[in-house]
């Protein structure tokens, strides 16, 4: 039994000598969603922009581009519900506040866990969606991030193109030059507009639609959100990020239209502004792919909202509503 | 508690080091430790069926007594069908009720008479096949006298209950398992070493085997029309990879769990891929349930000493029942009634005893002969697996058409099949043929090598193992049995 035992140790000395080093690594990588919760919690007080939801937000809305000091907070497959509570996080630090732009898209009203990235979300802001992430994946970033993604990280450690950029989680094409500047990185490289692919990403995102039964819970927590920050004097601004032109036909449209009467009635009682760029007319060359625009796009729609935001007037909405 | 689970990661040394350690001293101890680790280990699933278990558990006992104490042949016969009766009774309710009830409202529909049956919405217990037929083989195996009713409720109870084979197998027999539960046992160096590798080839055949292939086939059978028949080929290949993986995986878990507390349990495969005929294939998959069924049902209903119409007969209740055994749809009948059809040659012409040793032995490759029904058995078998996966009969011969279409020339999708995969699927399929004629294929694997590099194969084994695992652990099919 001695010999069985010490043979044990013996083997499993490495295994854990590994594991150990391989946790030690993925705790101390600066990911983007440390990136960001580390800038935001910098500069929270200059702040007088920010920039909400999922991937649409995160590569076309450069904040770069706005006059006011912007802030990207939005991720890839970023949710209301993480929005809202990443907001609600630092707002009582965001005194300079004055617009929050909230990214409503296709499937935003339809989806509130982020599947395999809330993980990311929680290594990144601490926030533990609904309270359902179990004690071992919140503890054990290894076991969080799963065999393959760990090795990629590690792989990229040692990769000299991402020596400066350790922080990109899974994805590819990014402004390697610019990493991660008030939030942003944009997307180089594409368009990938092939038909297929396109088909491929339309399907996707109908599935999670037509599979979802949270609409109206979410629609609730977005306009408990939108209050909040109405109570705070801050205005927030619905938008809806550009989509390359046949992609965007091959999306359900009767949900399309549900959107937009959902979306119409929340800034009806809120007195909100929404801006539609959905179908806005922009050249192939401006998309990276269907529904992500590159660097060259961003800086178009991002400079045609700053234009709509300089022109307005902040909490107007709220000062209506309550007359104050 | 999955055995591919962290908590079994847990529970496993705990159970391994108390027993050894604290329970080792006394045979009582080490069972009454066995027993409570096992109730534990189901409880961990759902407690409340713990209460099932119990019931099962005592019948069987209580009934074993009462069939040994009775002289006359009619009292011995009243307890055996009583305890067959309640026994597949409950196999009924849980397992089989709903469709029933549902194919009875479809048939009175067909004559013009609208039912609306009740159906139940319960959970199948975990592991009630499995347990129900432990205690039918006990009950019958007194009835003929075969061996005496066990006296001890704790061993009773842990033959029936031992957490290794609680949920999905091996079916044990009470003349092999009982015998060692009563006698003492000791750690065992070489025993033990064993059991850790049989574990660690387990866990490789169903993380990084089986639910890699179950990604790809669970894509393709989910939307069929949106793929062409080249993907519907590879995922119907996938999937017999797939079932044997996470069985076979399975099996390996709990068979090299045994072997840790000393315990020898029956072997439940032994390479069925590398099978010559479907005969050989049925002799060498699920081992413990088909010599089950040969020696409760085949042999009793006479086997193959009978006229060639009643050996056909034989045939198709064995496989039909087998069928029906996995669950209660059409598709699991179709699988089975299609095996038959397969084996029903080589009963009638008696070859079905043919190639009873293993394939290739002692040599490296197989002959182009050998190989050639290698392929042609392992066809027929993917054929029937596609019944076995489809939620109907009509989709699975859908998926079957689509097969045969122009489309199977069409490039397959590899859809989110990790590019690496191929590296430990070949790397499988060669150690299986290795090992192919030992208990499990990594059994002897570089015995003779220095250790350092006999070391690194393990590390190598699981590295995969963790790169492949997705965190939350996977079902194994077996458990929805």
């Amino acid at each position: 039994m001695r010999s069985f035992l010490l043979k044990c140790l013996l083997f499993l000395v490495p295994i854990l000598l590994i594991l150990g080093l391989t946790e030690l690594f993925l705790r101390s990588l600066p990911t983007s969603y440390k990136i960001k919760n580390a800038q935001l919690a910098v500069s929270a007080k200059n702040i007088e922009l920010l920039i909400l939801g999922n991937s649409h937000a995160t590569y076309d809305l450069d904040p770069r581009r706005f006059s006011l000091n912007a802030f990207n907070v939005a991720s890839v497959n970023q949710s209301l519900y993480f929005d809202k509570r990443i907001t609600l996080k630092y707002l009582d630090e965001l005194i300079n506040l004055k617009y929050v732009l909230i990214s409503v898209d296709f499937h935003s009203l339809y989806y509130s866990d982020e599947g395999f990235r809330d993980i990311w979300s929680y290594y990144g802001y601490g926030i533990n969606y609904k309270n359902s992430l179990p004690v071992i994946t919140r503890n054990c970033y290894l076991y969080g991030y799963k065999g393959p993604l760990a090795l990629e990280f590690l792989s990229r450690r040692f990769d000299r193109k991402y020596s400066h950029i350790r922080s990109v989680d899974v994805d590819y094409d990014l402004d390697l030059d610019h990493p991660y500047t008030k939030g942003f990185v944009g997307k180089r490289g594409g368009p990938y507009l092939d038909g297929n692919t396109n088909r491929e990403r339309a399907g996707f995102f109908n599935d999670i639609v037509h599979a979802s039964t949270e609409r109206e819970s979410i629609i609730a927590d977005l306009e408990s959100f939108i209050d909040t920050l109405q109570r705070k004097n801050i205005t927030p601004v619905l938008i809806t990020l550009p989509c390359f032109r046949p992609f965007g036909d091959l999306l359900d449209k009767k949900v399309l239209e549900q959107d937009k009467t959902d979306i119409r009635a929340i800034c009806g009682k809120y007195h909100l502004q929404y801006w539609d760029y959905f179908t806005m007319p922009l050249d192939s060359d401006c998309f990276y792919n269907a529904d992500h625009l590159n660097e060259k796009g961003a800086a178009i729609i991002s400079g045609e909202v700053n234009r709509k935001i300089t022109a307005l007037k902040p909490s107007t909405a709220y000062l209506a509503k309550t007359g104050h | 508690m999955l055995f591919n689970s962290l908590q079994y990661t847990v529970f496993l040394p705990a159970v391994f080091f108390f027993y050894w350690f604290v329970a080792a001293r006394k045979l009582t101890f080490q069972n009454i430790f066995l027993l409570a680790a096992s109730y534990f280990f189901y409880a961990c699933w759902d407690w409340r069926f713990l209460f099932l278990l119990l019931f099962s558990t005592f019948l069987d006992y209580f009934t074993g007594i009462r069939i040994a104490k009775h002289r006359t042949r009619s009292g011995r016969l009243f307890w055996l069908l009583l305890s067959i009766t309640i026994n597949v009774g409950f196999l009924g309710v849980f397992k089989y009720y709903n469709f029933f009830a549902a194919s009875f409202a479809e048939l009175a529909g067909h004559v013009g008479w609208q039912i609306h049956p009740r159906t139940l919405q319960i959970v199948l217990p975990v592991g009630i096949s499995f347990y129900t037929f432990h205690g039918l083989s006990y009950i019958i195996d007194i009835y003929k006298r075969k061996i005496q009713p066990e006296r001890n409720f704790i061993d009773y109870a842990l033959f029936v209950s031992f957490f290794p084979l609680l949920v999905a197998g091996p079916i044990e027999r009470a003349t092999h398992l009982l015998p060692q539960l009563k006698r003492p046992r000791t750690f065992d160096y070489a025993r033990t070493v064993d059991g850790l590798k049989q574990i660690l080839w387990g866990l490789f055949k169903k993380i990084v085997i089986a639910d890699t292939c179950a990604g790809y086939v669970n894509m393709i059978f989910a939307d069929p029309a949106a793929t062409p028949g080249s993907a519907h080929l590879l995922a119907a290949i996938f999937f017999a990879v797939q079932i044997y993986c996470d069985f076979s995986g399975y099996s390996d878990i709990a068979l090299g769990t045994a072997r840790l507390l000393g315990i020898e349990l029956l072997r439940n495969f032994a390479y069925p891929y590398f099978s010559r005929s479907i005969a050989e294939f049925w002799r060498r998959w699920h081992i413990s349930l088909s010599t089950w069924f040969r020696d409760y049902l085949y042999i009793p209903l006479g086997g193959s000493q009978v006229p060639i119409w009643k050996r056909i007969r034989n045939v198709f209740v064995i496989f039909l029942v087998s069928g029906f055994w996995h669950g209660a749809n059409w598709t699991f009948i179709c699988w089975g009634a299609l095996n038959a059809l397969y084996i029903l040659p080589s009963v009638i012409f008696r070859t079905n005893r043919n190639n009873l040793d293993t394939v290739a032995k002692g040599r490296l490759t197989p002959t182009p002969k050998e190989l050639g029904f290698m392929i042609i058995t392992f066809a027929l078998t993917v054929l029937g697996w596609i019944f076995f996966r489809a939620d109907s009969v009509g989709s699975a011969v859908e998926f079957i058409g689509k097969i045969f279409s122009p489309s199977i020339f069409s490039p397959f999708p590899t859809l989110h099949l990790h590019e690496y995969f191929i590296i430990p699927l070949l790397c499988f399929f060669m150690v299986e043929w290795l090992g192919r004629e030992d208990q499990y294929a990594i059994a002897r694997l570089g015995l003779r090598w220095p250790a350092t590099v006999r070391w690194a194969t393990y590390y190598a084994i699981f590295f995969y193992i963790t790169y492949f695992s997705s965190g939350a652990p996977q079902r194994f099919i077996y458990f929805q049995f």
